[in-house]
């Protein structure tokens, strides 16, 4: 009787754990429960061995959960750089979808700019072309700001992501903890094994916390574990819990760091926190996100630079030298909070050839200055100014050893592109001096048109005479107006190069002595188009990248960095898809519940009960057999 | 292989899922055309197909630019066209002057003639363009380029434009002028016996002094002559090669004519004592002065044989000038003939160019519609059979049978 019993509680036991698998095939993580069943110590009788007894029936030893904890290791580091490369890929596609759009960048702009450029230069007098102009000058300016606009709001969108992927993580770590806390209660019976739905409980959230960010986990014996970030911070040990915080970079207050609270110090995670979504945030923000913003804001500024330049050569509808047709940020200098001394620091772009678009430090170590770049490069000092990379830095004031200063050349760049003018007048179409041989020439010596070379010459509007010698081997500048001598006796080469007063201009053939040419202001000159195409030339001059990319190159360039982090990040995601796909399939190969073979267990262990009932029912029967006997 | 009842299912759905997206992806394609949808696409061809469509806009603006230039060098050329007619009409008139048969009258009708035309021609020099700018003035949009007055009995022209000639951006290489200064086409003509009179950079008062011309060859020497003021109202003629004094103490009013050795000019205004005035020969002579010659010639005196030997050597020498001037006429209507022949070439050369890069644009970007439907087939086809199969697996299960 006591025989059939146990064999009854035993398949009590297996149906219900059967049972148990079905109810919970569907949940999330589950690992298919089984039954460890063995036979019961056999019962000694005298004079047999121990061993050689009757069996006693059998027993439960135990509920196991099925399961392989090196495939469970596995799944968590693939799914946490799953995790990193998805994100990273989920927010540089927001960057690649804002440059995706064909009319919607920064090509149409610029060209629609451009080609008003040339309709000032085919109508030089027009004001309908100059309004035109400036319209497309702030179209311009404006897709600039829209874009910068769009990376700003990411850029906000991703430190609200970072700052709640942290507070996740905390909220886990404490679960996790309680967890931890049921795990070794439930397993204090000593030997026996903690309950498999706690554990698979604790395996859940160690998923859930790797797929935030990459960690390491200790299991000790009894089931609770020991979980560690960035190479070795405790988050969860056995007694303690620590928190992850987020707080402004003391560097750059436009940008949150990750820090560790250790109880006393606080330490910046930043660097060291690797995978899962919070590392693919702090990957995206530093890497991508950056790299796009600097490149846009260089391209603004390449555009304001060179325009206002030959803007500063040319010659407006009133007669005066042309002013900025843009104006824009220089670079941004940000001191570290840290910082103890009181130094001052301006920065200015001095070349946009050798501009880069990435971030510089500077830092102070009591002696010298450092100025070194994100992407390599540095260069060390006493002051007061410290070039690199284009741009200039001068340094001034009281610095503290162990200051330092954030600098980012192009990043307002975008940001702060603005039309400088409303006045179409002022669009300086035509150069500013033009020349002429005087008509009573005896030679027959020609004067090339003349460029503009430095537009700040405070001479360069000033009416000028070549008057050739005798004999005409060599000529005098005089001043046109009071007959005042400026140069002699300069040696006459035909078609060389003669710099004055900031204009450059050649004459050619043989003039005769006492033949004159004119230099003067091109006042009037309202159908001088030739400073517009010199600006129309912009378009395809090398400005940037060494003088070798037009700001139509670069901005391709910026795309194609885009399109190619973005198209990288996905074809490593989907490796790591593939990979996070097989190993589900072999921990469900595992762990997963089969409903056809819980239903042959069903029915299998339905016998085994239906069997065991049938023995009691025998001892019953053998039992009224005696007492019927009696 | 030990499956799990909830693996079929997350397989199967994600089957559908990765069937699904690809057949967005192709519907995206299809309905939009294009091959990639965004930078990640294809970073290279999406680079790639931005510089090409600024190339592309690029191009279509120098062929606006190019039609601008055309319609401005059509209308030089048909200014040009009437000026020839006009010089040639001039130079008929010049012949029939030299026939010595003319009585003083026809010569006189002649005259006013040429007066008319005189003044037609300045009409003409000051064709304004299609955008309201002088096309002869060079860069001087809004100046008229040739204004017509007189000092004394001297009527002339003056110059108020500059020598710019506007060019257009018509490639990215080649710039073509669209326009000539009026310097060029009607002034800087080179002629026999011209001459060119200035104040001295260093003059204090307003005298101003005319153009000079040769009224009588006969006698010019082609030397250099300086007009000094050495008192208010009174002057010296010296010449400057020889060194001789001409004329000395002559007593000045506005308006005055000067003459000397065959030379003719005027002064106004009043110049200051020590004032100077230079006549030098110059290469060149306008062709409102060899019209103004002419005028002048017609209407002197040819009483006697001198001044018949005078008027005949005028009108020869008015023949050249006239000459040289249709000369430079036509050698401008060249020019404007060979810059429309580029201008064309060029616009095919574009349009050529045009064509070749939006092939290009459309091999990296435009989508191929026969292997995109028979993808979509394919995949519709794949995603129909995965829907069919899982409807016949999901059936199976043992608990129908229990």
């Amino acid at each position: 009787m006591q025989i059939g019993l146990s064999g009854l509680l035993a398949a009590q036991r297996q149906i219900a754990t059967t049972s148990h698998n079905i109810s919970n095939a569907n949940v999330d993580g589950y690992s298919r429960q089984r039954v460890e069943q063995g036979t019961q110590p056999p019962y000694a009788v005298g004079g047999l061995a121990f061993g050689q007894g009757f069996g006693q029936g059998t027993m439960v030893r135990d509920v196991d959960r099925v399961y392989d904890g090196f495939l469970g290791t596995q799944i968590r580091e693939v799914g946490a750089e799953h995790q990193r490369l998805s994100v990273f890929h989920r927010m540089s596609s927001y960057v690649d979808d804002i440059l995706a759009d064909p009319a919607g960048g920064i090509t149409p702009v610029l060209q629609d700019f451009f080609s008003a450029v040339q309709d000032v230069a085919d109508d030089p007098g027009s004001s309908t072309a100059r309004i035109a102009l400036l319209d497309q000058g702030s179209a311009l300016s404006a897709r600039f700001q829209a874009i910068e606009g769009q990376f700003e709001a990411l850029a906000v969108d991703t430190g609200k992501r970072i700052g709640e992927t942290v507070g996740e993580i905390n909220s886990m770590v404490r679960s996790l903890r309680e967890v931890n806390q049921d795990i070794v209660n439930s397993s204090s019976g000593g030997g026996r094994s903690a309950a498999p739905d706690l554990l698979d409980q604790r395996d859940r959230l160690l998923g859930q916390l790797s797929e935030r960010v990459g960690i390491q986990v200790l299991e000790r014996d009894r089931g609770d574990v020991s979980v560690m970030v960035a190479g070795g911070q405790p988050l969860i040990t056995e007694t303690e819990v620590y928190q992850l915080g987020t707080s402004r970079d003391p560097a750059d207050p436009q940008r949150l760091r990750i820090s560790y609270d250790s109880g006393s110090v606080s330490i910046d995670l930043s660097d060291k926190l690797s995978g899962g979504s919070l590392g693919g945030l702090l990957d995206f923000q530093g890497g991508m996100l950056d790299g796009a913003r600097g490149a846009l804001g260089r391209i603004a500024i390449g555009i304001a630079e060179t325009f206002n330049a030959q803007q500063a050569k040319g010659m407006d509808l009133n007669g005066a030298l042309g002013g900025d047709l843009f104006s824009v940020a220089g670079p941004r200098v940000q001191a570290n909070s840290d910082n103890s001394g009181s130094a001052s620091v301006g920065a200015a772009i001095t070349d946009l050839a050798a501009l880069g678009s990435g971030d510089y430090t500077l830092s102070y170590d009591g002696a010298n200055w450092t100025l070194a770049g994100a992407e390599g490069g540095s260069v060390s000092g006493a002051g007061p100014s410290l070039a690199l990379g284009g741009f200039e830095v001068s340094v001034g004031g009281a610095p503290a050893a162990g200051d330092s200063f954030l600098i980012q050349p192009t990043r307002l760049g975008a940001s702060s592109l603005e039309v400088a003018i409303s006045d179409p007048k002022l669009v300086a179409a035509a150069s500013a001096v033009r020349s002429a041989s005087d008509l009573g020439n005896a030679g027959s010596g020609e004067i090339s048109a003349g460029e503009v070379r430095d537009g700040a010459d405070p001479n360069l509007q000033q009416a000028v005479e070549l008057v050739f010698a005798d004999p005409p081997s060599s000529f005098d500048i005089v001043d046109a107006g009071s007959g005042a001598v400026l140069a002699t006796g300069l040696a006459y080469t035909p078609g060389a190069d003669i710099d004055f007063n900031g204009w450059r201009l050649q004459v050619s053939g043989s003039p005769a002595a006492g033949d004159r040419f004119t230099v003067e202001s091109n006042a009037g000159g309202s159908a001088d188009n030739r400073n517009m195409l010199a600006m129309g030339e912009l378009q395809s001059a090398g400005v940037l990248e060494g003088g070798s990319a037009s700001f139509q190159d670069a901005y391709s360039a910026t795309v194609g960095f885009v399109g190619s982090q973005t198209r990288s990040a996905d074809i490593n995601r989907q490796a790591q898809e593939s990979l996070v796909t097989t190993l589900n399939a072999r921990r469900e190969s595992v762990s997963g519940v089969n409903l056809d073979e819980e239903a042959a267990n069903l029915v299998r262990f339905q016998q085994a009960y239906q069997a065991a009932a049938r023995v009691i029912g025998v001892a019953d029967d053998l039992f009224a057999s005696l007492l019927n006997v009696i | 292989m030990r499956i799990s009842t909830s693996l079929i299912y997350q397989r199967a759905t994600q089957g559908f899922q990765q069937q699904q997206s690809n057949l967005s992806l192709i519907q995206q394609q299809i309905s939009s055309g294009l091959k990639y949808q965004r930078p990640s696409d294809n970073p290279a061809a999406m680079a790639r197909s931005l510089d090409l469509q600024q190339v592309l806009s690029r191009t279509a603006q120098y062929q606006e630019n190019a039609k601008v230039a055309e319609n401005r060098l059509v209308l030089e050329e048909t200014t040009l066209n009437g000026a020839a007619g006009l010089l040639q009409r001039v130079r008929e008139l010049a012949v029939r002057a030299g026939n010595g048969a003319l009585a003083r009258s026809d010569r006189m009708a002649i005259a006013s003639e040429v007066r008319e035309r005189f003044d037609e021609l300045r009409g003409l020099s000051n064709t304004i363009d299609g955008h309201g700018d002088y096309l002869f003035a060079g860069h001087q949009g809004q100046q008229e380029a040739v204004q017509t007055s007189s000092i004394g009995q001297i009527q002339f022209a003056r110059f108020s434009g500059d020598e710019g000639a506007r060019e257009m951006q018509i490639s990215s290489s080649r710039r073509v002028q669209t326009a000539d200064s009026g310097l060029e086409v009607f002034f800087r003509i080179p002629a026999g016996e011209g001459i060119s009179t200035r104040a001295d950079t260093g003059n204090s008062g307003s005298g101003e002094i005319a153009p000079g011309f040769v009224y009588d060859s006969t006698q010019a020497t082609g030397d250099e002559y300086r007009i000094d003021f050495t008192a208010p109202g009174s002057y010296d003629v010296v010449n400057v090669s020889s060194g001789a004094t001409l004329v000395s103490g002559a007593s000045y009013t506005p308006g005055h004519t000067i003459q000397f050795d065959g030379l003719r000019t005027a002064l106004q205004g009043a110049p200051a004592d020590g004032d100077s005035f230079t006549l030098r020969s110059s290469r060149n002579q306008d062709v409102f002065a060899t019209l103004h010659k002419f005028v002048t010639a017609l209407e002197s005196n040819t009483d006697t044989d001198v001044d018949e030997a005078r008027y005949d050597a005028s009108v020869a020498v008015t023949l050249g000038d006239l000459d040289s001037a249709l000369g430079r006429v036509d050698e401008v209507r060249t020019r404007i003939g060979g810059r429309l022949n580029m201008l064309d070439t060029q616009r095919d050369e574009n349009a050529a160019y045009q064509l070749h890069t939006e092939r290009t644009l459309s091999d990296i970007r435009d989508l191929d519609y026969a292997e995109a439907i028979s993808r979509l087939q394919n995949d519709s086809f794949v995603l129909q059979a995965a829907q069919q199969s899982f409807a016949r697996i999901e059936g199976n299960t043992l608990f129908n049978y229990l």
